[in-house]
C-alpha cells in the first residue's frame, strides 16, 4: 500500500483520518485547544482502552501551557516535554496512525505539523492476581499469571532481578498481532535450545494464537503422541525454577499459562510443593503419583485380563468373590468396564463444564447414585464400580492436567488390548507405551530417561526427593 | 508410525479366543479319585465352588459347593467328561488332592499325580491327602455349610500345635519324592464323629502304598524326622502323668556312617520345651533337678517312640520313609551313586541310634512348691 | 544428552547386554544344565563359566581397543576383505534373525502355555514382532531407555519372588558339592556357556558407546547382572524341585514359583508377576536382535534400515513358524547354541589376527 503523509492542517488530517475510519463508531476525535501557541490538537483514540485521569492530566498540561518570554520554547518542544512520560514514537503516514489507533494507542496531533504522537494511554483490562486454579498447592506461593504479558514479566523480574535473565519479545500473528515473550538464562540455557526454540516460533509467526496451548501444538515435536511434551504453568514459581533448570519459557500476551520446554516426563509428575513440604513427605507424595499414574491406566485392564482370561492368577478366595459379584450380570468385563469407565468420564466432563455449583452436585449425584443403581440393576458388577473409582481418583492425583488427561486417553487402550489378548495385552500394551515414551523427545532432549531413575545424578529427585542440603544447596 | 499403530489393531477385528467369563467356569477346589464300579476304571470326584450370587440385602453370603462325579480310564478323560456335567473346569484353584487307598494299591502314584503335574493349571502347590474311605464320601462331608476341601486345607495348618500331623505334603514334593526316590510318608483323611479330621498316614514307596500308620507312628515319625514343630510329649513320672510341650528346635545333626555296605546313621537333635500340665502333687519346678529329671523321663518316652517306628520302618514296610537317603547321599556320594537301587535293602540293615536333649526353659505362669 | 547423536552410555550398555542375555535361559536354564551335568553342581558350573566369559570379555575388550574398532562390520571389511566380509556379515545376520525369531517363538510358546491356550500363536508373534518394529524406528537410544526401564524392573520383581519363595527352599537338595567329581562338573561347563547368549553383542555395539573407557566396566556389570541371577535362579529351583524333577518338567523356574503361594497379600500367586516380566525380557531380546539385524543388512547391502525392518518382519514371522512342537523349539536353541562360540570368540579372535597382520604389515 503506498503511504500517504500527514497533512500539515489539521481540519485537512481529521477529515482525512475520518474517511479512512469511517466504518469504525468506536474512534473518538477530541480536540484540544493550545491557547498559548493558539494551536489546537487533535487526540484520536479508541474509545474504551483510554486510561481517562491520564488523558485528562496531558490535556490539562496543555491547555495551560503559557509561552514564557524569557526563553521561548516551541510548540514541538512545549508538547514533548508535556507528553514525554506516555509518548511511543513519531509517525508521519496515515497508515501508520491506522494501525496504532487499533493497537490501543492515542494519537496526537497539533496543527501546522506533519508529524503526529502515538502516545501510551492504555488502560489494560486485566483482573487481578489471584492463587492459580489448576494448580494449586498447599503450601507455597498462591500468585499465578493473568492475562496481561507485560504483568506477567513484571513478576518475574520482581521475582528474580538477574541481569542475565533475557527476555525477547516479538509481534506474531497475522490478524491480531500478539506480543509473544522468549525468557531464559543466558548462560543457562543451551545455544542449541534457543536456537531450536526461535526456529520452531519463526515457522509459526503467521498464527493468531489465543493461548499458548495453540502454540503448544504447533512447535512439539510430534502431534501423534498422547503426552504433552511442553509443559505449560499458571504459577511464577514454576517459571523461575524451569529458568533456573535451564529451559526456556514462552509466553504470550493474553494467556495465564506460560510454557515451558523443553519437559521430561519426570517433570511433568513434580508439583513445587514436593520442594517447599518436608522430604520425606514429597518423596512419598511422588512416588505415590507414579504408582497411581500404573493404577490409572492399567487397573482396568488387569481386571479386565484376570478375570475374563486368567482367573487361575487370582487368590481363590478373591475369585470366589468376583464370581459372585458377577453372577448376575449380564456383560463380559470389558463391556462392563467399557460402560462404567465412560460413564465416569462423561460426568467428569459434565462437571468442568457446568458452573461450579451444579457440577459438584453433577458427580456426585453420578457417582454414586449411577454406581449404586447400575449394581442394583446388575448392569456392572460392584467390584467393577470400585475399580473405576479408583482409576478415576488415582487419575487426579498427576500435577499436570494434561499429562492427566493422556493417561485417562491411554486407560482404553489398556482395556482394549486387555479384551484382546488378555494378560499378554495388557504387558503388550505396556510395552507400546514405555516404546512410544522411549522415542519421544521434547525439542530434542529424551523426553523419558529412564537413567534418571537408576543411574546418574538425577535419578534421586526423578523418584525420591532427598532433603536439600544433600543436593548442594541448590534447588533443581 | 501412524500406520503401524493401525496394523497392532488388527487382531482386534478378530475377536478374543481365550475370553472366557470367571462365573462361567466352574472353580475346583478339591479333587479326589477313587476306584470305578467299572472295571479299569478310575472315579473323579471334582469340588465346584458355586459362586454365593450377590443381592446388596444379604451381607454374608455363604460360599456353596456341588461336587461333580465321573468315571473314566484316565484322569484327563475324566476331567472332559465332567464338562459334560458342568461348565469348563478351571483346575488354577485347586487346593487339595484326595487319593483313596484302594487307588493306590493297584495305581502307582506317580500315574495317579501325572496329569496334574503336566497340566500347566494346577498349581504344585496343592496339597496330597489318602483316604481310607472313598473320597466321594469325604467331599461330600459338610459341616454348617463349609467347603470339605477348604477344611481340609486349614486343617494342615495346625501342624504348628500338634506333632500327630504329618507335614503338609503338596504335589510338587510329592512329584520330586517321586524321581528321587520315591518313598515319603503320606497324611490321611477320617471322617469321624460326622467331622473331617486328620488321621493316619500312608507309606508309599516306589509309587505304591505300602502300609498304613496310625497318630503315634505319625508322631514317632515326625520326631524321627525332625519336622516337629510343636505339639505335646506325654509321660509319666512319680506315677502321675505330666506333658512337656515343645518349643523350638535347637539343633539336629545326621551322622551316617559306611563300614562296607553296613549303614549306621546317627541322629542328634536337641529342643526346647516348657512344661505345661503336671499331676504330680510334689511338683517343685523351681528346684533344677526336678526339671532334669522331668526332661528325661520326656528324653525315654520320645526314644522309646522313635525306636519303635524305626522298627516298623525298617521291618515292616522296608522303606526310608524318612529322607534320611539324603544324608547318606550328601555324605557318601559315591556309595550312594553305586548302591541306589538298593537303598530300601541297605536301609532296613543300618542301625539308627536317636539321641534327644531336651530342655525346659520354662515352666508356664504356675511352679508349684510344695 | 542429545538425542541424534545415537550414542550409549556405558549404563545404558550393560542394560542392553543384560536384557539381551536374560530371556528364554531364565525359564528353562535349570533344566538344561542339569540334564548335561547329572547332578546339583550346576550352580558351579555357572559360576566358574561366567568367570571364563567374564575374563574373554576383558580380552575381546582389550583387543578391540587395541584396534580402535568403530563399527565391527567395517572392521571385518578390514580383516576380510569386501566380498568375504560381506558373505561373513550375512552368515551373523541370519544368526541374529535366528535367535530374535526364536526368542519370539519361545515366548509364544510359554504364552500359549500359561496364558492364551486358544489364541493362535501367529497372533502373539506377530504382535510382538510388531511391536518391536515399532521401538526399534527409534534405534539403539530408544532400546537402550526400554532396556534401562524393564531391566530394573525385572530384578526387583523377580528377587521379590525369590525372596517370598525362602520357605519351600530346601539347600539339602543341592549338596553334595562334587557328588559325581569334577569330570561331570568340567563337560557341563560346555553347555554351560550357552547360558551366556547375548553376551555376544557387544562386540557389535562396541563403536557405539560415548566413553569408550567405560565400555569394559558397563560390559562387565552387564554380564554379571544376568549371571547372579541364573546362579540364584539355579540354586533356587534345583533346591525346590530336586534334581530328576528339574530335568523332568519343561519349564522348571515357572513350576518353582508354582510350587508355592503367598498367603496374606493381595496376589499370592506370583507365577503372574513373572509371566509378565518374562514377556518384557523376551521382548527386549527380540528387539535387540532384531535391531542387530537390521542395522547388519543395512552395512551388508547399503540400504536403508528403515526398509530392513519391514523386510525382516515376515522372515522373522515364517521363521519362527517353522518349528511344530516343543522339541523342535528347543532344537532351534541347541542350533543356535553351536553358532554362539563362533561368533563370541572363533570370529572376533580370527579378525583381530588377521587385522593386526595387515596393520603391521602396512606400517612396515
Amino acid at each position: 500500500m503506498e503511504s500517504t503523509f500527514l497533512h500539515m492542517n489539521l481540519d485537512q488530517s481529521q477529515e482525512r483520518l475520518k474517511s479512512i475510519l469511517d466504518m469504525q463508531d468506536d474512534v473518538v476525535f477530541k480536540e484540544v485547544y493550545i491557547p498559548g501557541y493558539d494551536r489546537s490538537g487533535l487526540f484520536v483514540f479508541v474509545n474504551g482502552t483510554m486510561d481517562y485521569p491520564a488523558f485528562n492530566e496531558i490535556v490539562l498540561d496543555l491547555s495551560a501551557a503559557q509561552v514564557k518570554t524569557g526563553h521561548p520554547i516551541s510548540i514541538e518542544q512545549l508538547v514533548n516535554s508535556k507528553i514525554c512520560s506516555v509518548k511511543e514514537e513519531e509517525i508521519n503516514t496515515y497508515e501508520k496512525a491506522n494501525e496504532q489507533i487499533f493497537d490501543g494507542k492515542t494519537l496526537l496531533f497539533i496543527d501546522g505539523m506533519s508529524t503526529g504522537y502515538v502516545l501510551n494511554l492504555e488502560r489494560e483490562k486485566t483482573r487481578n492476581f489471584a492463587e492459580p486454579t489448576t494448580e494449586r498447592v498447599v503450601r507455597g506461593p498462591k500468585m499465578g499469571f493473568i492475562e496481561s504479558l507485560k504483568e506477567n514479566i513484571g513478576l518475574i523480574r520482581q521475582y528474580s532481578s538477574h541481569p542475565k535473565l533475557i527476555v525477547k519479545q516479538q509481534k506474531v500473528g497475522t490478524l491480531e498481532k500478539r506480543e509473544l515473550a522468549l525468557i531464559y538464562y543466558e548462560g543457562k540455557a543451551s545455544e542449541r535450545l534457543i536456537k531450536e526454540v526461535n526456529e520452531r516460533i519463526d515457522g509459526v509467526k503467521e498464527t493468531d494464537f489465543q493461548d499458548t496451548g495453540m502454540l503448544e501444538e504447533l512447535i512439539e515435536d510430534t502431534s501423534f503422541s498422547p503426552f504433552p511434551q511442553i509443559q505449560n504453568t499458571e504459577r511464577p514459581d514454576k517459571v523461575l525454577s524451569a529458568l533456573q533448570e535451564g529451559r526456556v519459557v514462552i509466553m504470550i500476551e493474553g494467556s495465564p499459562f506460560a510454557l515451558m520446554a523443553p519437559t521430561t516426563m519426570t517433570m511433568l509428575l513434580q508439583s513445587p510443593d514436593d520442594y517447599y513440604e518436608r522430604w520425606v513427605a514429597g518423596s512419598f507424595l511422588r512416588i505415590l503419583r507414579y504408582f497411581s499414574l500404573f493404577v490409572t491406566v492399567f487397573l482396568s485392564g488387569i481386571y479386565i485380563s484376570l478375570v475374563s482370561f486368567n482367573p487361575g492368577l487370582l487368590p481363590t478366595e478373591l475369585a470366589m468373590t468376583i464370581a459372585g459379584t458377577r453372577e448376575n450380570v449380564p456383560f463380559p468385563p470389558f463391556v462392563e468396564a467399557i460402560i462404567m469407565e465412560l460413564t465416569i468420564e462423561l460426568l467428569r466432563e459434565a462437571g468442568i463444564r457446568l458452573p461450579a455449583p451444579i457440577g459438584q452436585t453433577v458427580g456426585l449425584v453420578g457417582g454414586v447414585i449411577i454406581g449404586q443403581a447400575a449394581v442394583q440393576a446388575n448392569i456392572v458388577s460392584s467390584l467393577m464400580v470400585i475399580i473405576v473409582a479408583i482409576t478415576t481418583i488415582t487419575s487426579f492425583t498427576v500435577p499436570q492436567y494434561s499429562f492427566g488427561l493422556a493417561f485417562r486417553a491411554l486407560r482404553f487402550g489398556a482395556m482394549i488390548f486387555s479384551a484382546v489378548l488378555g494378560l499378554y495385552g495388557t504387558t503388550l500394551f505396556f510395552i507400546l507405551v514405555i516404546n512410544h515414551l522411549s522415542k519421544l523427545t521434547s525439542f530434542q532432549e529424551p523426553y523419558f530417561q529412564p537413567m534418571d531413575f537408576i543411574g546418574g545424578k538425577t535419578w534421586k529427585d526423578a523418584f525420591i526427593r532427598l532433603p536439600k542440603r544433600k543436593k548442594g544447596g541448590r534447588l533443581s | 508410525m501412524k500406520r503401524l499403530w493401525m496394523l497392532l489393531l488388527i487382531p482386534l477385528l478378530s475377536g478374543c479366543w481365550d475370553s472366557e467369563n470367571i462365573e462361567e467356569l466352574s472353580l475346583v477346589v478339591g479333587v479326589g479319585i477313587d476306584l470305578s464300579k467299572n472295571k479299569n476304571e478310575i472315579m473323579l470326584t471334582q469340588q465346584i465352588l458355586v459362586p454365593p450370587g450377590y443381592s446388596l440385602q444379604e451381607n454374608q453370603a455363604k460360599l456353596k459347593y456341588k461336587n461333580v462325579t465321573v468315571s473314566a480310564k484316565t484322569l484327563h478323560e475324566a476331567i472332559r467328561d465332567s464338562l459334560l456335567l458342568t461348565n469348563t473346569v478351571l483346575t488354577n484353584h485347586q487346593r487339595i488332592l484326595l487319593i483313596n487307598e484302594e487307588v493306590l494299591r493297584k495305581i502307582p502314584m506317580e500315574a495317579i499325580i501325572n496329569q496334574s503335574i503336566r497340566d500347566n493349571n494346577t498349581r504344585r502347590s496343592c496339597f496330597v491327602f489318602l483316604t481310607k474311605r472313598p473320597t466321594k464320601d469325604i467331599l461330600e462331608r459338610a459341616d454348617d455349610g463349609e467347603i470339605p476341601s477348604n477344611v481340609i486345607y486349614e486343617l494342615k495348618d495346625n501342624v504348628k500345635r500338634t506333632n500327630k500331623i504329618l507335614p503338609p505334603l503338596t504335589l510338587g514334593q510329592a512329584s520330586s519324592s517321586l524321581q528321587s526316590d520315591g518313598s515319603f510318608a503320606i497324611q490321611a483323611v477320617e471322617i469321624k464323629g460326622g467331622k473331617l479330621i486328620l488321621q493316619g498316614a500312608g507309606v508309599i514307596n516306589n509309587s505304591k502304598l505300602v502300609g498304613l500308620m496310625n497318630n503315634k507312628d505319625i508322631e514317632s515319625l515326625n520326631w524321627l524326622n525332625g519336622s516337629v514343630k510343636g505339639g505335646i510329649i506325654e509321660t509319666t513320672h512319680h506315677g502321675t502323668p505330666f506333658s512337656v510341650e515343645v518349643d523350638k528346635r535347637k539343633r539336629r545333626k545326621i551322622v551316617t556312617e559306611l563300614h562296607g555296605n553296613h549303614l549306621t546313621i546317627d541322629i542328634s537333635v536337641g529342643y526346647t520345651a516348657r512344661l505345661s500340665e503336671d499331676w504330680y502333687g510334689k511338683e517343685n519346678s523351681y528346684k533344677e533337678s526336678y526339671l532334669k529329671e522331668a526332661e528325661r523321663d520326656a528324653e525315654d518316652k520320645v526314644k522309646q517312640d522313635v525306636e519303635k517306628i524305626v522298627g516298623k520302618l525298617q521291618h515292616q514296610y522296608k522303606t526310608g520313609v524318612a529322607g534320611l537317603f539324603r544324608y547318606v547321599q550328601n555324605q557318601h556320594p559315591k556309595f550312594w551313586e553305586e548302591d541306589k537301587e538298593k537303598w530300601d535293602e541297605i536301609f532296613s540293615d543300618a542301625d539308627i541310634n536317636y539321641h534327644i536333649d531336651l530342655e525346659i526353659i520354662d515352666f508356664g505362669s504356675k511352679g508349684g512348691i510344695k | 544428552m542429545n538425542e541424534r547423536d545415537g550414542k550409549i552410555v556405558s549404563g545404558e550398555l550393560a542394560a542392553i547386554i543384560s536384557c539381551g542375555m536374560l530371556g528364554i535361559g531364565m525359564l528353562t536354564l535349570p533344566r538344561t544344565i542339569t540334564e548335561k551335568v547329572q547332578s546339583s553342581d550346576g550352580w558351579i558350573v555357572l559360576i566358574l563359566d561366567g568367570l571364563l566369559i567374564g575374563l574373554l570379555v576383558c580380552l575381546l575388550v582389550a583387543m578391540l581397543k587395541k584396534h580402535q574398532v568403530t563399527s565391527y562390520f567395517t572392521y571385518m571389511e578390514e580383516a576380510f576383505g569386501s566380498w568375504l566380509s560381506k558373505i561373513v556379515g550375512l552368515l551373523i545376520v541370519s544368526y541374529f534373525i535366528g535367535v530374535a525369531s526364536f526368542e519370539v517363538l519361545a515366548m509364544s510358546e510359554m504364552v500359549r502355555f500359561y496364558l492364551l491356550e486358544d489364541t493362535p500363536e501367529e497372533i502373539v508373534i506377530l504382535t510382538l514382532i510388531l511391536a518391536s518394529m515399532h521401538l526399534l524406528t527409534g534405534r539403539i537410544k530408544a532400546i537402550a531407555k526400554v532396556c534401562v526401564f524393564f531391566l530394573p524392573l525385572t530384578i526387583v520383581i523377580v528377587l521379590f519372588i525369590y525372596l517370598l519363595s525362602i520357605r519351600v527352599v530346601d539347600l539339602k537338595n543341592i549338596q553334595p558339592v562334587f557328588s559325581k567329581g569334577i569330570m561331570p562338573v568340567m563337560k557341563g561347563m560346555g553347555t554351560g556357556t550357552l547360558s551366556f547368549f547375548g553376551i555376544e553383542l557387544f562386540i557389535f555395539m562396541f563403536g557405539l558407546v560415548k566413553n569408550q573407557k567405560k565400555v569394559r566396566r558397563g560390559v562387565l556389570l552387564g554380564f554379571f547382572i544376568p549371571v547372579v541371577l541364573y546362579v540364584i535362579t539355579y540354586v533356587l529351583v534345583v533346591a525346590t524341585l530336586t534334581v530328576p524333577e528339574v530335568k523332568a518338567v519343561t519349564w522348571p523356574t515357572i513350576s518353582f514359583i508354582q510350587s508355592f503361594e503367598v498367603k496374606g497379600i493381595f496376589i499370592e500367586r506370583l507365577e503372574l508377576f513373572l509371566l509378565i516380566t518374562w514377556i518384557l525380557q523376551f521382548f527386549c531380546t527380540h528387539a535387540i536382535y532384531y535391531y542387530f539385524a537390521a542395522e547388519g543388512m543395512s552395512r551388508i547391502f547399503n540400504n536403508s534400515y528403515t526398509t530392513n525392518l519391514i523386510i525382516l518382519v515376515p522372515v522373522m514371522f515364517i521363521l519362527a513358524e517353522i518349528p511344530k512342537n516343543t522339541i523342535q523349539i528347543f532344537k532351534m536353541s541347541d542350533m543356535l547354541g553351536y553358532a554362539f562360540p563362533v561368533i563370541l570368540i572363533g570370529l572376533p579372535i580370527v579378525t583381530f589376527v588377521i587385522v593386526q597382520v595387515k596393520r603391521s604389515r602396512r606400517s612396515r
